[in-house]
C-alpha cells in the first residue's frame, strides 16, 4: 500500500497516463488532470503565488462531499497544486442571502432554481468564458457525462454553475409492507386493484390512506409540508396535470394556476397532511423531520432525492432492506398517463462575483467534479452529495451505498425531469408566494382554490413589478429551451 | 660529499639523538592525552545515556497520557457537537468521525495500558474500566445518530458519557501528576551522578597535563642552552668578530650542528676574501653601465619629448592592441582621452557613409598588422568636426614580430579646407556661386550618361539675358553683377534641386534638366521666362531683363555635350531672332541654317584666294553741293554657285569665324590702294571709309596694320576713315579708346556707324575720339513720312554739330531726303540717290574719271 505521502505523486502520474491514453473529450481523469495542470501553470508563471487560498462556502453536510473523509481530497488537491483550500460552513439559508452578506467566497454551493436570481442580481460569475478558455464542456454522454447538464448549469444562454449534485425527486415506499401478503389482500379488497407502487397521484393517495395507522405508530406519508420548499412537492403534481406538461404562465405571463389541473395538484398536495404526523406543517419541519420518520419505520412513504436511499440504507436505519424507490406518479390526461418530475435542492458549484480567485476556484471545481474524483467523493461514507454523472450509478461502492434498485429508478427519472423553479428572474419571489399560499392551504387556513387564486394575484404583481415585457421575453426563451415547459 | 651529513653517517641509528628524544617525549605525551580523553569520553557517555534513559522513561508515559487525553477530549467534543447538527444529512459525517475517534483511542490505549500494568497495575485496571464504559456510550451515540434519533443522542451525551469521560480524564490527570513527580526525582539523581563523574575526569586530566608540562620544561631548558651557544657563535660570525671554533658537547643533532658550524665558519672566512675582490670589479662595471644608462635615458627623454611635443597625435599600443601611451596632441586632435583599446580608437565619423570604407581599411590593417594611412572626417565628443590624417605603423622587434602599433593622427582640417576652396573655385562661378562652364560640362556629361542608362532624356537650355549689356553699361559692372546674381537666383528657384544651373560666362547661363519627355523642357523654359517677368531691383531702380533660351535635347539633338551645347546656343540665337524673351527648341531649320553657315564659312575661308571677294565703293557726296568727297569701301562676295552672297549673310560668319581679320586687312589694303589711285583725280581730297568690325579691333595688330597701310599708300591725314559700330565700344572701351587715339595720331579718323540704331549714348561720343557720325539709313528712309524720325535726325545733326563732329547720312534715296538733310546742315550724304556700291573700275569710270558727276552727283 502506498503511503499517504506517496499518494499525491502517484495520483498525478496516474492522471497523466490517463490523459495521454484516453481520447479527447470528457473522459475519466482528464478533466482533473487538465485542472491540475492549469493550476500549476498559473503558479509556475507567477500569476498565482504558491499557497494562495481558495475560500469555499459550503453547507454543513458538504464538507466531506467536497473535501473527502478526513479531508483526504483537500490534502490531495493541495499537494498537487500548492493551492490551499479554506472551507467555511455557511448558514442553511438561500445562498443569495449568504453571498450578499458575506463577500469573499471563491466558490459556493447553490440550488438549481436559485441561478436566475443570482445571475440577475450580479452575485455569481458566468463561467462560460472559463470553460472555453480551458477547453471544458458539460458533456452528457452515457459513459461518464453529466446527467442533464442543461438543467443544472445554465440560465438561458449563460453557463453559471458546475453540476455537483443530482437532486431529482423520488418517491420511497415501504417495500416490506407492499410485499406483505395480508396487506396485499386487504388492499385489493378495499380498492379493487393489486397493491403496487402508485401510477397516479390518486392511487398514491389511496395507498397513503390505506397505510395510515397512527395508532400503530405508522403514518401514511412523511412528505414535507414546510413552507420553505413547499413548491418542490407541489410542482411534480402540477407539471403532470396537463399533456404534455402543464405550464405556470401563458404567453403573456398570466399565471395558469386556476386551471383544473393546478387545482387537482394543490388538493392532492393538501390532502397528504391528514396522513402525516401532527405538526407536519409547523415551520422547520423539513426533511430533518420527515426522513428520520421514514428511516425509523414510522411512515409508509416519503419523497426526497436519491440521498434518501443513502440514508435509509444506512446502518442505523430501521428500514434498511425494507424500502423501495419508485418513480413519481402522474395524472391521467386524455387517457394517457402524464408523469413529470423536477429538480429540487441541488448543491451545485457557483463562483461568486466577489471571488478573489475565480480562476482557481473554477479549476478546483472542475477537478472535484471529474468523473474519477467525484466518484471517490460520492463513494465515501458521510458525504452529502448525490450522483450526478452516469458513471456514478455504475460504481460498485456507490451502488452499495444507495442500493442498485434505487439507482435504477434514479437513472430513469431523469427522462421526466424538468428544471427547478420557474426559471425566471424573480424566481425567489414567485416561489415564496406559492410556498406561502400552499402552506396556508395545507394548514387549512384557506382552500386550494383560494391558494391558487392568491398565488395568481401575487404573481401578477411580481411580474408587473419586474417588468412584464422583460419577463415575457425570459419566459419565451425558457419555453424554447425546454420544449413548452414548465 | 656534503660535509654537513658526514657526522650523521658515521654514527649508529639508536644513539640518543634529538629526534629520538623528541619522538619519545611526544609519544608519551600523546599516550597520556589519549588515555585521558578515552576515560573522559567514556565517563561522559555513561552519564549522558543514564540521563537520557531517565528522561525517556519518564517522558514517554507523559506524552502517551497527553495523547490519550487529547483523543478523549476530541471524542467528547464530537459527541457534544452532534445534537446541534441541524441537517440530518450531516449526521453520518459526524458518526463516521466518532467511529474513527474510537478506533484511534483504542489503538493508543492498548499499549499504554500494557506498559502501565507493569508499574501501576491498579491504575491500569481503573483506566481500562473507565474507557470500556465510555466506549460503549459513544458507540450507542453512533448508533443513535445513524438512526437519526438526535433527542436520544442528546440524552446520552448529557448524562452517561459526561461521567465516563470525566472518570477517564481524572485518571489520566492523576497518572500525569504521578509520572511527573517520578520523573523529577529520577532526573535529579541522574544529574548528580553525571556531575560526580565530571569532577573525577577533570582531576585526572589536570594531573596528566601537569606531568607532561614538567617533562617538557626540563627538556626545553637543556635544548635552549646549547642552541644559545650556537646562536652566539653565529652572531659573532655575522658581525665579523671573534671567529674561534665553538666547543662541541654531546652526541646528537645539535653537536652535529656545532661541528658543521665550525666548518662553515672556515669557509665563510675564505669566501669573504674572494667576494671582496669580486665586489670591487663589479662596482667598476656598475659605474660604466650607469653612465651608459644615463646617456640612453637622456636620449630616450629627448625622443619622448619629441613625441610628447609633437603636434601630431601619437598613440602607442602593445601587440594585444592595448593602448600604452598617447601624447597630449592625440587628446587635442581627437578631443577625448585615449581609448583603452586601439580598435575602439576611431571616433564617431562625421559622415558614416563616407567613412565606412576608410574605417574598414583601418580595421583590416589593424587586424593584418600592416601599415596604413588614410584620411577621414571625424567628430569630436563636443560635436565639432574635423579632417584627420591617420597613419597606422606596426613597430616590430628584433625578430620581426609585431611589438607595438603606432597610430598617428593629424588634424588636416585647414589643408582640406584650402583644397575644397580651390576645388570650389575651379568648378564654381565666384559671382553667382553657380557651377561654371567646366563643372557644367561635366554635369552635362553625367546627365547624358544617366539618360542613356535610364532610357530617358536630357534637356540643355542656353539662356542669354537680352538686356544685360544695356544695364551693365548704364549702371556699371557692380550693377551688372547684381543683375547676374539675381538672375541666377531666379533660375535656381524654378529648377529642381537635382537639375543644374550653371553660368557659362557673361550673361550666359546653362540649364541641364533630366526629363522623360520633351514637353517637360517646354514647361521648364516657360517657367524660366515667367520667372524673369518681374522687374529686377538694382540700386533702387527697376530693370527688365528678359531671357532668350535655346533648348536642345539629348539624344534627339546630339550625343555629345559639346554638340548639345552648340545646338542649344544656335537655338538661343533663334530665340533672339524671334524677338527675344522667348525660347526656341533646336530644330531642323536651325540645324540647316547652322550647316549652311558652316558651309558658307568653309566656302568663305578660300574665297579670298579664289578671288571671289571684291571691294565695291559707294560714293560719299557733300550735302551742301553734291560734290564727290569720298567713298565707302564695301565688301562683296560672288560665289560660283551661290552667286552674289548678301553682306549681311557672310559678314557675320566672317566675324564669328575670325576670317574678318584677314579679309578686313585685305579690304583695307584694297580701299587704301584705290584711294591712293583716285585721290589725284579728285583734287587731292578723297576720303575712303572702311568698316572695321569689333573682331578686327580685338585683334592686336589692327592699329599697326592701318598705320602700315596709311604709310604704304601715303594716305593723307583725315582721308582714311575707319567706321565702327557701337557694339565695339561696349566690349572693351578702354582698349578701343586707346586704339582710336592711336589712329587719330596716325591721321586716321573714326566714324560711328549706324548711329541711332544702338544705344547712341552721348557719353560715347564724348568719351571716344570720333570725328564722324553716320546716321543710320533707317532714320533717313522714313524722313518724309515720320515726323519723329525727322526730329531725331535733326537732333542728331545738332548734337554732332555741337560736338564738332561731321555728319554722314546713310541711305539717301530721294531728292526730298537729300534737300532736307542738306538744309539741316548734314555734311555728307550716301545712298542710292547718288549711286550704289560698285566695283572699283566702275567707280573709277563712273565717278573718278567723270568730272561732271564728281562735281555734282545728282
Amino acid at each position: 500500500m502506498p503511503s499517504r505521502r506517496h499518494l499525491a505523486p502517484l495520483l498525478a502520474a496516474t492522471l497523466c497516463a490517463a490523459a495521454a491514453l484516453l481520447p479527447a473529450g470528457a473522459s475519466a481523469g482528464e478533466q482533473a488532470y487538465r485542472a491540475v495542470a492549469a493550476a500549476r501553470k498559473l503558479v509556475a508563471s507567477g500569476q498565482v503565488p504558491t499557497g494562495t487560498r481558495i475560500v469555499l462556502g459550503f453547507k454543513q453536510g458538504n464538507i466531506n462531499a467536497f473535501l473527502g473523509a478526513d479531508l483526504a481530497l483537500q490534502k490531495e488537491w493541495e499537494n498537487l497544486t500548492g493551492i490551499v483550500l479554506d472551507a467555511h460552513i455557511v448558514p442553511q439559508q438561500p445562498i443569495r442571502e449568504t453571498l450578499r452578506s458575506t463577500p469573499g467566497f471563491d466558490l459556493a454551493v447553490a440550488r438549481n432554481h436559485e441561478y436566475p436570481d443570482l445571475l440577475a442580481d450580479g452575485l455569481i460569475t458566468e463561467i462560460g468564458p472559463l470553460m472555453a478558455e480551458y477547453g471544458y464542456r458539460f458533456d452528457d454522454n452515457g459513459t461518464d457525462g453529466y446527467m442533464r447538464p442543461d438543467l443544472q448549469s445554465r440560465v438561458g444562454d449563460h453557463t453559471v454553475a458546475i453540476p455537483a449534485d443530482g437532486d431529482i425527486v423520488l418517491m420511497y415506499l415501504r417495500r416490506d409492507l407492499m410485499e406483505d401478503g395480508q396487506e396485499q389482500a386487504a388492499f385489493h379488497k378495499a380498492y379493487g386493484r393489486p397493491l403496487a407502487p402508485p401510477r397516479t397521484w390518486t392511487e398514491y393517495e389511496d395507498l397513503v390512506r390505506f397505510f395510515h395507522r397512527p395508532s400503530q405508530g405508522l403514518y401514511g406519508a412523511a412528505e414535507e409540508r414546510d413552507e420553505e420548499g413547499a413548491w418542490m412537492y407541489w410542482m411534480p403534481r402540477f407539471l403532470s396535470s396537463a399533456a404534455p406538461l402543464a405550464e405556470l404562465f401563458d404567453d403573456q405571463m398570466r399565471p395558469r394556476l386556476n386551471t383544473p389541473g393546478a387545482l387537482a395538484a394543490t388538493e392532492n398536495y393538501v390532502a397528504m397532511v391528514k396522513y402525516a404526523p401532527q405538526g407536519i406543517t409547523d415551520p422547520g419541519r423539513n426533511y430533518n423531520f420527515t426522513l428520520p420518520l421514514f428511516a425509523q419505520g414510522k411512515a409508509f412513504t416519503t419523497m426526497n432525492t436519491i440521498a434518501g436511499a443513502r440514508m435509509f440504507n444506512g446502518e442505523g436505519s430501521a428500514v434498511r432492506g425494507k424500502f423501495v424507490a419508485v418513480p413519481l406518479p402522474g395524472w391521467r390526461v386524455d387517457n394517457r398517463l402524464v408523469r413529470q418530475s423536477t429538480l429540487i435542492y441541488g448543491n451545485n458549484l457557483v463562483i461568486p462575483k466577489t471571488a478573489r480567485n475565480p480562476r482557481l476556484a473554477f479549476l478546483y471545481a472542475m477537478w472535484a467534479t471529474d468523473p474519477d474524483v467525484s466518484t471517490r467523493l460520492i463513494g465515501i461514507t458521510g458525504a452529502f452529495t448525490d450522483p450526478y454523472r452516469w458513471n456514478h450509478v455504475r460504481d460498485a461502492r456507490i451502488r452499495k451505498i444507495y442500493t442498485p434498485e434505487a439507482l435504477e429508478t434514479f437513472s430513469g427519472e431523469w427522462a421526466a425531469a424538468q428544471p427547478a423553479g420557474t426559471g425566471l428572474q424573480g424566481d425567489a419571489q414567485y416561489l415564496a408566494a406559492l410556498d406561502r399560499n400552499l402552506t396556508a392551504a395545507a394548514r387549512g387556513e384557506i382552500g386550494a382554490q383560494e391558494a391558487m387564486s392568491r398565488t395568481s394575484a401575487e404573481w401578477e404583481q411580481i411580474t408587473d413589478r419586474l417588468g412584464r415585457a422583460r419577463q415575457i421575453l425570459q419566459w419565451q426563451a425558457f419555453r424554447r429551451q425546454f420544449g413548452g415547459r414548465p | 660529499m656534503n660535509p654537513m651529513r658526514s657526522p650523521l653517517l658515521g654514527r649508529g641509528l639508536f644513539r640518543q639523538s634529538l629526534l629520538v628524544r623528541l619522538s619519545t617525549m611526544f609519544a608519551l605525551g600523546g599516550v597520556l592525552v589519549a588515555t585521558i580523553l578515552l576515560i573522559g569520553n567514556r565517563v561522559l557517555d555513561d552519564a549522558k545515556l543514564r540521563l537520557e534513559d531517565t528522561v525517556i522513561r519518564q517522558v514517554q508515559p507523559l506524552a502517551a497520557t497527553h495523547r490519550l487525553q487529547a483523543l478523549s477530549n476530541e471524542l467528547r467534543a464530537l459527541e457534544l457537537e452532534l445534537p446541534s447538527v441541524h441537517d440530518v444529512f450531516a449526521l453520518p459525517q459526524y458518526a463516521e468521525r466518532m467511529r474513527s475517534g474510537v478506533e484511534g483511542m483504542t489503538q493508543e490505549l492498548t499499549p499504554f495500558l500494557a506498559a502501565l500494568a507493569a508499574t501501576r497495575p491498579d491504575d491500569a485496571r481503573r483506566l481500562e474500566k473507565h474507557w470500556l464504559h465510555y466506549r460503549e456510550d459513544v458507540e450507542e451515540i453512533i448508533r443513535l445518530a445513524a438512526a437519526m434519533d438526535i433527542a436520544a443522542v442528546e440524552s446520552v451525551t448529557s448524562t452517561r458519557t459526561r461521567s465516563a469521560h470525566a472518570a477517564i480524564s481524572t485518571t489520566l490527570r492523576e497518572l500525569v501528576s504521578t509520572t511527573e513527580h517520578a520523573a523529577t526525582d529520577a532526573y535529579r539523581q541522574a544529574r548528580d551522578e553525571q556531575q560526580q563523574q565530571q569532577r573525577f575526569f577533570l582531576t585526572l586530566s589536570l594531573g596528566g597535563f601537569l606531568f607532561l608540562a614538567a617533562v617538557l620544561v626540563v627538556f626545553a631548558r637543556s635544548l635552549s642552552r646549547r642552541l644559545r651557544a650556537l646562536r652566539d657563535a653565529a652572531s659573532r660570525l655575522a658581525a665579523g668578530e671573534d671567529r674561534e671554533p665553538i666547543a662541541i658537547s654531546g652526541d646528537d643533532e645539535i653537536s652535529d650542528l656545532g661541528r658543521a658550524f665550525n666548518t662553515m665558519q672556515d669557509m665563510v672566512v675564505s669566501r669573504e676574501r674572494s667576494l671582496r675582490t669580486a665586489q670591487e670589479e663589479l662596482e667598476d662595471r656598475v659605474t660604466q653601465r650607469t653612465r651608459a644608462l644615463a646617456m640612453a635615458n637622456a636620449r630616450l627623454w629627448m625622443l619622448s619629448q619629441a613625441v610628447e611635443q609633437n603636434p601630431i597625435g601619437v598613440l602607442i599600443a602593445n601587440a594585444d592592441r592595448r593602448v600604452e601611451y598617447a601624447n597630449a596632441a592625440y587628446v587635442r586632435v581627437t578631443g577625448r582621452p585615449a581609448d583603452t583599446l586601439l580598435a575602439s580608437s576611431l571616433p564617431k565619423p562625421a559622415d558614416t557613409d563616407q567613412s565606412r570604407a576608410v574605417d574598414a581599411e583601418f580595421r583590416a590593417a589593424l587586424l593584418a598588422g600592416g601599415d596604413w594611412d588614410g584620411e577621414r572626417r571625424s567628430r569630436r565628443p563636443d560635436g565639432s568636426e574635423y579632417w584627420e590624417h591617420l597613419r597606422l605603423v606596426t613597430m616590430r622587434n628584433e625578430h620581426g614580430a609585431p611589438a607595438h602599433v603606432l597610430l598617428m593622427r593629424e588634424d588636416i582640417s585647414e589643408r582640406r579646407s584650402q583644397e575644397e576652396k580651390v576645388a570650389y573655385q575651379a568648378y564654381y562661378d565666384s559671382l553667382t556661386a553657380l557651377p561654371n562652364r567646366t563643372l557644367a560640362l561635366d554635369r552635362l556629361q553625367q546627365a547624358t550618361g544617366r539618360a542613356s542608362r535610364d532610357g530617358t532624356m536630357c534637356a540643355v537650355m542656353f539662356v542669354d539675358l537680352d538686356n544685360f549689356k544695356q544695364i551693365n553699361d548704364t549702371l556699371g559692372h557692380v550693377a551688372g553683377d547684381e543683375l547676374l546674381c539675381q538672375a541666377a537666383t531666379r533660375l535656381r528657384s524654378v529648377i529642381r534641386a537635382e537639375d543644374t544651373v550653371a553660368r557659362l560666362g557673361g550673361d550666359e547661363f546653362l540649364i541641364i534638366l533630366g526629363i522623360t519627355q520633351a514637353s517637360a523642357a517646354d514647361a521648364a523654359a516657360s517657367k524660366v521666362i515667367q520667372a524673369f517677368t518681374p522687374p529686377f531691383q538694382i540700386e533702387g531702380r527697376e530693370f527688365i531683363a528678359s531671357p532668350s533660351i535655346g533648348v536642345s535635347l539629348y539624344p534627339n539633338d546630339g550625343d555629345e555635350p559639346a554638340v548639345l551645347l552648340r545646338n542649344a546656343d544656335l537655338a538661343m540665337y533663334e530665340a533672339k531672332d524671334a524677338g527675344r524673351n522667348t525660347f526656341r527648341f533646336f530644330n531642323q531649320q536651325i540645324h540647316d541654317d547652322s550647316v549652311a553657315r558652316m558651309e558658307m564659312e568653309r566656302e568663305l575661308r578660300g574665297a579670298l584666294e579664289r578671288g571671289e571677294l571684291e571691294v565695291h565703293f559707294q560714293p560719299l557726296v557733300a550735302a551742301r553741293d553734291g560734290r564727290l568727297v569720298g567713298a565707302e569701301a564695301l565688301l562683296r562676295w560672288t560665289h560660283p554657285e551661290l552667286g552674289r552672297v548678301p553682306p549681311d549673310r557672310f559678314i557675320p560668319i566672317a566675324e564669328q569665324s575670325g576670317l574678318i581679320v584677314s579679309i578686313g586687312n585685305w579690304v583695307l589694303d584694297q580701299a587704301c590702294s584705290h584711294a591712293a589711285q583716285w585721290r589725284e583725280a579728285c583734287g587731292g581730297e578723297f576720303v575712303m571709309a572702311v568698316n572695321v568690325s569689333p573682331r578686327q579691333f580685338a585683334h592686336a595688330g589692327l592699329v599697326d596694320t592701318i598705320r602700315a597701310c596709311v604709310e604704304r599708300y601715303a594716305i593723307p591725314r583725315n582721308q582714311l576713315e575707319i567706321e565702327v559700330t557701337e557694339g565695339l565700344l561696349i566690349r572693351n572701351p578702354g582698349e578701343v579708346r586707346e586704339a582710336m587715339l592711336a589712329l587719330e595720331a596716325a591721321g586716321v579718323t573714326v566714324a560711328l556707324d549706324d548711329f541711332g540704331t544702338g544705344y547712341s549714348s552721348l557719353s560715347y561720343l564724348r568719351a571716344f575720339p570720333f570725328h564722324t557720325i553716320k546716321i543710320d539709313r533707317s532714320f533717313i528712309r522714313d524722313l518724309s513720312e515720320d515726323a519723329e524720325d525727322c526730329a531725331l535726325v535733326v537732333a542728331a545733326i545738332r548734337m554732332a554739330r555741337a560736338l564738332g563732329l561731321r555728319v554722314v547720312a546713310e541711305g539717301v534715296e530721294t531728292e526730298v531726303q537729300s534737300r532736307f538733310l542738306a538744309r539741316q546742315e548734314s555734311d555728307v550724304l550716301q545712298g542710292y540717290l547718288f549711286g550704289p556700291p560698285i566695283p572699283a573700275q566702275d567707280f573709277a569710270a563712273d565717278w573718278v574719271q567723270n568730272p561732271a558727276r564728281r562735281a555734282f552727283s545728282s
